[in-house]
């Protein structure tokens, strides 16, 4: 019942796999939401159509889910914050302007709960954590370390071992290089995308690529 | 002329190495914007094949965007469209409520822009205000606090129990007379009070000056033989009473009287 209640209002279509989830507008005479461009839903979804809504959903989901995960390389909270972003966008749908595209708008909207995100965490690793180690007087934090010979004998673990590296290394750029080159070589943006995105110019963020590329060899050189 | 041929030379190699020093540059800026070595441009590939340094730049950047690319893509959970849809439910009944209201009223007039500029106009008064009122020198005081005020610039020095305002009034006339109360002396310094005449007296007190609500008064002190006569100001409050004791800064030379080597001595009285 109370499934119902949080529901109401909104077409339930949970049920439905993908593949079955309604394409057309039962509603004769109109386009089928499926062949309606972003801003012509985000039109629809203004006026309260909520089917389109749905569209822009199954469209953006994994995209912004993964972009915000690369960010944060914590999935929990990536999926919550893909839902901050849809929310957003709902609840704002009236004041939307279609001044760029609706994927900069949904993008940008996207890398700022991000940017809050990291940089919330940063104040939070400021406070000191005890550490975990025996001797409390070296101050260093012994980890058990899989061993390397055994790892690489499997190559699949091999590759694990490699995108877990590359992961790490995304991780550990600093926010504004880790934004960027996630945008671009992993969202497959472009510079102008980026820029408007961010709002940065274009040869900040060309600058701001090179040099992300640049701290990425550098860590990375191993699996070059 | 073996010169002339020489400088030619090394003309043509730096105008040769600064044109490989651009075509590097460009093949760079190319490499970057490239996405793959498919998408590079024709003149880029011609100088890649003969230099090293930028094909290994290029061929390091290109692995490097291949094994960003291989990355894994994580997909949403399969229940991301109903916990969706919970929270656009939750946030349509809290904006219904008192909180959706100031929501509403936020979104649709609240602007950072205008807040901005309403915060820099505040500091701005603020700093302008505070200023105006700390650099403000004639600030009305009261009484009390002109009194202090003088009393502070003539760095009065509390003395044991002065006599009362009836025996300081003539005090002043035994300064400047013989037959006058002469009061106790401590360290005289380089002024010695002497004889002081009526027509003096007159005329040095003639004109008090208004110092902050106390008045100051010149008592003219003639020098002795040979040195140039000297003034010492009296610090009076407003009501007249002569403060006995005070410590006289800053003797002052009167007028008309020849200039002193130095005249900065205390005067206890």
């Amino acid at each position: 019942m109370s499934t119902l209640t949080l529901t109401a209002g909104l077409n339930d279509a949970r049920e439905a796999p993908e593949t079955q989830r309604p394409s057309v507008d039962p509603i004769a005479g109109q386009t089928p939401v499926g062949e309606m461009d972003d801003h012509a839903l985000l039109e629809a979804t203004r006026t309260g159509d909520e089917i389109a809504f749905q569209e822009i959903v199954r469209r953006y989901r994994n995209l912004i889910t993964n972009f915000v995960y690369r960010m944060l390389n914590d999935y929990d909270r990536a999926v919550d914050l893909a839902q901050e972003t849809f929310l957003r966008v709902f609840m704002n749908a009236e004041r939307y302007q279609a001044n760029y595209s609706f994927s900069t708008y949904i993008y940008r909207i996207a890398s700022n709960l991000a940017i809050s995100e990291l940089r919330q965490r940063k104040r939070r690793r400021l406070v000191p954590i005890p550490t975990f180690t025996s001797d409390k007087d070296s101050g260093e934090v012994e980890i058990d370390l899989p061993d390397t010979r055994q790892t690489r004998a499997d190559d699949s673990m091999i590759e694990d071992e490699r995108r877990r590296a590359v992961g790490r290394a995304i991780t550990s750029l600093p926010e504004k290089y880790r934004t960027v080159v996630i945008l671009r070589d992993i969202e497959g943006k472009s510079y102008e995308e980026i820029s408007e995105v961010l709002g940065l110019s274009d040869g900040t963020v060309k600058s701001r690529i090179n040099r992300a590329r640049n701290l990425l060899k550098e860590k990375l050189k191993e699996y070059l | 002329m073996i010169t002339a041929t020489s400088a030619t030379s090394d003309t043509v190699i730096n105008n040769e190495r600064r044109e490989h020093i651009m075509n590097c540059r460009e093949t760079r800026a190319a490499v970057d914007a490239a996405s793959s070595h498919n998408n590079m441009m024709s003149g880029a590939e011609q100088h890649l094949a003969s230099c090293p340094d930028c094909r290994q730049y290029s061929a390091g950047t290109f692995q490097l965007i291949a094994l960003l690319a291989a990355q894994p893509r994580v997909e949403a959970p399969a229940d991301f469209d109903f916990r969706l849809k919970a929270r656009i439910a939750r946030a349509r009944d809290e904006r219904r409520g008192w909180a959706g209201a100031i929501h509403g009223f936020w979104l649709r007039w609240f602007s950072w822009k205008e807040a901005a500029a309403t915060l820099a106009m505040l500091a701005f008064v603020t700093v302008t205000a505070t200023l105006y009122l700390t650099r403000r020198g004639d600030t009305p005081r009261s009484d009390v606090q002109s009194t202090a005020a003088v009393a502070q610039r003539v760095e009065v020095k509390p003395t044991p129990a002065p006599p009362s305002i009836e025996t300081r009034e003539p005090a002043i006339v035994g300064l400047s007379g013989p037959e006058g109360h002469r009061p106790p002396r401590g360290n005289a310094g380089s002024v010695r009070p002497s004889v002081v005449t009526e027509r003096m007296m007159t005329r040095t007190t003639a004109a008090p000056v208004e110092i902050g609500g106390a008045q100051e008064i010149l008592i003219y002190q003639p020098g002795r033989s040979g040195q140039p006569g000297l003034s010492r100001s009296v610090i009076l409050p407003r009501h007249g009473q002569v403060m006995w004791g005070a410590q006289l800064v800053g003797v002052q030379q009167a007028a008309g009287t020849r200039p002193a080597s130095s005249h900065s001595a205390v005067e206890t009285f």
